[in-house]
């Protein structure tokens, strides 16, 4: 039962590791840049002051995207220290918008997501909800058009919050890629106050407060 | 006279432009573009190897090794990833790759392997 989180972890840091190689690059590349214009120099010439410039604000501006990112990773990582905690729904869904973000891009899809700021804090399993909405978006993706649109929108009625997960396009009729049972999922979160259901284009997740 | 003809393919622009940079300096013909959509005009002439990365904004970098060997099956291709699984390697190496290297890379071991590359080419001709 436990392949699936297994999955989705494995996912999200080989998304990370990605990405990070790539900001890594362009900061070596940049690096690079400027010790081959520097090599055996007492002076630099006027002309190759903008590529020196250049690669240090590429450099500084890769810094600042990898710090960021990895903040995010960091974040997401400490979700996994205790089963149950209490945490802010928008932080939860802010993470994986920036972890996914580059898996949405490649597969075309916009993902947008509007969440009430007034939301009251959820007492759960901050990992297992991540999950959950991984799972609903990774579900659409594998079989998602270029172009389509996911949009996530929460909303509280009494004691619980409704997150609902919607897909806006059509999608692919030869699905090459394996895509979760349901029931699996609800098999997971069934220790937990979380519920899933879905219809053909929409995921409801339900956290019990 | 230059040292051959190159072209680097990725997303990242900034790395494009770097990459190309560096490889002029070190006195190769070096073009860089950041989609494959402008890669044709290019695929038809005298270009020695392509540096291809798997993550395209308008394709995946697999479909385009694909088409490049199927347009210029000479031409020598070597993948360029932040993705180091065996899965990806592999279908890149199946597909035709000549080699695939993980980002980031020293400059030095990307010469290496253009070099290598060439020679493979001129053995091919």
């Amino acid at each position: 039962m436990m392949d699936k989180p297994f999955a989705f972890i494995g996912k999200i840091i080989a998304d990370f590791t990605h990405e990070i190689n790539n900001h890594l690059a362009l900061i070596k590349e940049s690096a690079g840049l400027i010790s081959d214009v520097c090599r055996g120099k007492k002076t630099i010439d006027k002309k190759e002051m903008p590529y020196i410039i250049e690669s240090v604000e590429a450099i500084e501006n890769q810094i600042n995207k990898s710090v960021n990112f990895i903040t995010y990773f960091n974040r997401f990582a400490h979700r996994m220290d205790s089963f149950k905690s209490t945490f802010k729904l928008n932080a939860v869904v802010e993470e994986m918008y920036e972890l996914l973000k580059r898996y949405l891009n490649r597969k075309k899809v916009s993902f947008n997501y509007e969440l009430p700021s007034n939301l009251p804090d959820v007492d759960s399993s901050p990992f297992i909800l991540q999950f959950v909405i991984f799972y609903a978006i990774d579900s659409f993706l594998k079989k998602s058009q270029p172009g389509a649109r996911i949009f996530m929108t929460a909303d509280r009625e009494n004691d619980l919050i409704k997150l609902i997960i919607k897909y806006e396009g059509e999608f692919n009729e030869n699905i090459s890629q394996d895509i979760w049972p349901l029931f699996s999922v609800q098999e997971i979160v069934s220790n937990t106050n979380i519920k899933i259901s879905a219809t053909e284009k929409t995921m409801n997740i339900e956290i019990n407060l | 006279m230059k040292k051959g003809k190159i072209l680097i393919i990725d997303d990242e622009q900034e790395l494009v432009t770097t990459l190309a940079e560096r490889l002029n300096i070190r006195g190769y013909e070096a073009h860089g573009l950041s989609n494959f959509a402008g890669a044709f005009k290019f695929l038809n002439d005298v270009l020695d190897v392509v540096i291809l990365d798997i993550g395209l904004q308008d394709t995946d970098g697999l479909e385009v090794l694909k088409r490049i060997k199927e347009i210029n099956p000479s031409i020598q291709v070597i993948m360029l990833s932040g993705y180091g699984d065996d899965e990806r390697i592999n279908k890149s190496l199946q597909l035709g790759a000549f080699d695939y290297l993980i980002k980031p890379v020293e400059i030095e071991d990307l010469i290496s392997k253009i070099e290598t590359a060439k020679q493979k080419k001129e053995k091919s001709k």
